[in-house]
């Protein structure tokens, strides 16, 4: 038990080996549907169904997802529901955001008549099955107008990014030291340039992490676009299901390709606020 | 010896007070019987501060001393505005500022988590009161200070790199930056180490006396209270227990919470049963007699007494008789764990320098009558 252990090196027990061997196990059972899709995205039409690993790959799919006829295939522009996908998960994370950040504050710092049942109410549409509501909203969205349009995917998007944001962020406020704005008080500050000037940029971390958790979980909603939009407003959740066909030939590889496709911009995101996100989620206090 | 309540109320009084442009007067700070009682619904109320008066003279350093939820740091945060005062006035001079908004009161806050701002640097911390009052010259100023608390080298520092004295010194700094007439401090001392506390006390207290501000400075430490304060309030249960200076609290306890609270080593209490003999009055302890000061407890009184250690004489005929269960040697003096017969508690008795007990010594012990507090067995008031 002498050897001087370096920093970082852990001691070689059986236990360790097992856990390791227990860790690398787990992740190829967790990665192996994103290798067997990708395996998937580059066969050819005619090596789609085998099972084999032995194929001719190709990135024709790719290319195929993305042009005329992919288009011509499924009736849907892959682009354009990129960009659907885009505007919609965005629009819904911005709005959420504006009124999701106050709302946190307020219920992170006051106790007020009805805020815990109002904060639980929230919640509560997290767990309620969307299609639940989908068929009242499905009468209200053609009637009124709000079917297939941006404003009101942003609209029931807010379903999914609202509660979210607000329940992320009332932790962090909850976690801020309350000492902080009364210091800004005390110095002259109005309670809204303390909350602006003071708790906000404290909480950047926290917005960031919320943020990009919401659009995620926008980005892969399938039922509300599914439903409550048909051509102008689609995501591409509902364009990627398109290449399975409707009664005529189902494209596996295209929709693999597709599915490829459609996870990039969440991860590019992701990657872009990384830095953001490790402190936001491994900062459970702000420390002073 | 008596612990520190020997330090006389003023000591670093020797620094010159420097009257520097813009320095404000010291103002007095009134109390008028305010009271905090928190009400929620569906819950009990609380009465935090139970009917509070004080006046505190310009340039008075008080304590707030007292068990945590004793409402000490409810009422300095009423006096700040950071919490509402259910009723009663606080005056600062002649203005009551109870309806004034926390930044138009004019008083300085040390919190005691610092609440130094984590994003900007020490120069940046200071000068943000100052901003959000357009003060101009706030550079100038921040140097300024920071040169008299010495902690120029800090300036470009930020809070996460500072040591837990360093923050102290700079959360005093950003309180004392808008030369508030009124300073309030918040276990200022709390999260120093020993060495550190003693240092940064005696620092904070030469400040007080070179700017001069009224302060009131919120502690459980009643080492720090003594060693501080021109005047101390011992609180609990939201009311003011005694008021007065160090002195007065230690050599004249006004009920058994007090006694208790103050001094070092704890004073030594137990029960006894007043005895009068025509006009003399002695207590019964266990088959022993001690005789005290008062002369107004009745015949057969149940009473709670109380002897410091630091008072007790050894040596003597009568007294307590007791043995010897501990001896330790602090060198400057002992302090021997005495079992008396009759008497649950153990008794700590010190002793002068150069005496050497074991266990098992037979000890016997008084105190001169002014040092021996009788308090009322039930309520706890001082009988005199």
């Amino acid at each position: 038990m002498a050897t001087e252990l370096k920093p970082g090196q852990k001691r070689l027990t059986p236990g360790a080996i097992f856990a390791d061997i227990a860790i690398v196990a787990w992740f190829v059972f967790a990665l192996f549907p994103i290798l067997w899709m990708l395996l998937l995205a580059l066969k050819n039409d005619a090596q789609q169904t085998s099972t084999y690993f032995a194929f001719s790959p190709t990135l024709e799919n790719f290319g195929t997802v993305l042009s005329q006829r992919g288009t011509d295939l499924t009736s849907v522009d892959f682009k354009s529901a990129i960009l659907m996908s885009i505007l919609n998960c965005g629009g819904a994370v911005l709005v959420s955001l504006l009124i999701g950040i106050p709302a946190a504050y307020a219920a992170g710092r006051y106790r007020f008549k009805g805020s815990e049942d109002l904060m639980f109410n929230m919640l509560s549409f997290r767990f309620a099955p969307e299609l639940m509501v989908i068929v009242p909203l499905f009468v209200i969205y053609t009637q009124i107008g709000l079917f297939d349009t941006v404003f009101g995917m942003i609209w029931v998007l807010q379903l999914v990014t609202m509660p979210l944001i607000v329940w992320i962020l009332r932790s962090y406020f909850e976690d801020m030291p309350e000492d902080l704005e009364q210091a800004a008080l005390l110095d002259g500050y109005t309670r809204r340039k303390a909350f602006t000037m003071v708790a906000l940029p404290l909480v950047r971390p926290g917005i960031a992490a919320a943020a990009l958790l919401s659009f995620i979980f926008a980005w892969n909603n399938y039922v509300f676009p599914l439903i409550l939009s048909d051509t102008a407003a689609s995501t591409v959740t509902v364009a990627i299901t398109k290449f399975l066909g409707g009664g005529g030939q189902a494209y596996y590889n295209l929709t693999a390709a597709a599915a490829l496709i459609g996870a990039l911009p969440p991860l590019v995101l992701a990657l872009t606020i990384q830095r953001y996100l490790v402190q936001g989620l491994s900062f459970g206090a702000v420390k002073g | 010896m008596s612990t520190a309540a020997t330090i006389p109320a003023g000591a670093g009084g020797h620094a010159t007070p420097r009257r520097g442009a813009g320095r404000t007067e010291p103002q007095a700070l009134t109390i008028r019987n305010v009271r905090k009682v928190y009400a929620s619904r569906g819950r009990e109320t609380f009465e935090a501060v139970k009917g509070m008066d004080m006046n505190i003279r310009p340039g008075e350093l008080i304590s707030l001393l007292g068990p945590s939820g004793c409402g000490k740091t409810t009422t300095l945060r009423m006096i700040a505005g950071l919490e509402t005062i259910t009723s009663g006035d606080i005056l600062i001079g002649d203005r009551r500022i109870n309806d004034l908004p926390p930044g138009k009161r004019n008083v300085g806050v040390g919190f005691e988590s610092y609440a130094l701002y984590p994003p900007l640097n020490v120069r940046e911390n200071l000068a943000y009161g100052l901003k959000a009052r357009k003060v101009a010259g706030a550079e100038a100023q921040v140097d300024d200070l920071a040169r008299r608390l010495e902690m120029t080298e800090l300036l470009d520092l930020r809070p996460a790199s500072l040591s837990s004295g360093q923050k102290q010194r700079v959360a005093l700094a950003r309180a004392l930056i808008r030369q508030p007439p009124v300073l309030l401090l918040d276990e200022p001392l709390g999260h120093l180490d020993a060495s550190a506390r003693q240092r940064v006390r005696r620092e904070l207290k030469l400040l007080q006396r070179e700017f001069g501000y009224t302060t009131i400075v919120v502690t459980h430490d009643q080492l720090e209270a003594l060693s501080l304060s021109d005047r101390i309030a011992v609180m609990n249960g939201g009311i003011i227990q005694q008021f007065g200076t160090p002195d007065e609290l230690f050599d004249d306890p006004a009920n058994q919470f007090v006694a208790d609270f103050v001094g070092e080593p704890g004073i030594n209490l137990f029960p006894g049963v007043v005895r009068r003999d025509g006009g003399r009055v002695t207590v019964r302890v266990g088959d022993d007699t001690l005789v005290p000061a008062a002369s107004t407890p009745a015949d057969g009184r149940k009473v709670v007494v109380g002897m410091r250690p630091p008072d007790c004489v050894t040596g003597v005929e009568r007294g307590l008789r007791g043995e010897v269960a501990v001896f330790e040697d602090l060198l400057e003096y002992g302090l021997a764990t005495v079992v008396v017969p009759g008497v649950d508690e153990r008794l700590v008795v010190q002793t002068p320098s150069g005496q050497a007990w074991s266990g098992g010594d037979a000890l016997t012990f008084t105190a001169p009558p002014e040092r021996v507090y009788l308090f009322d067995a039930e309520t706890g008031d001082r009988l005199r």
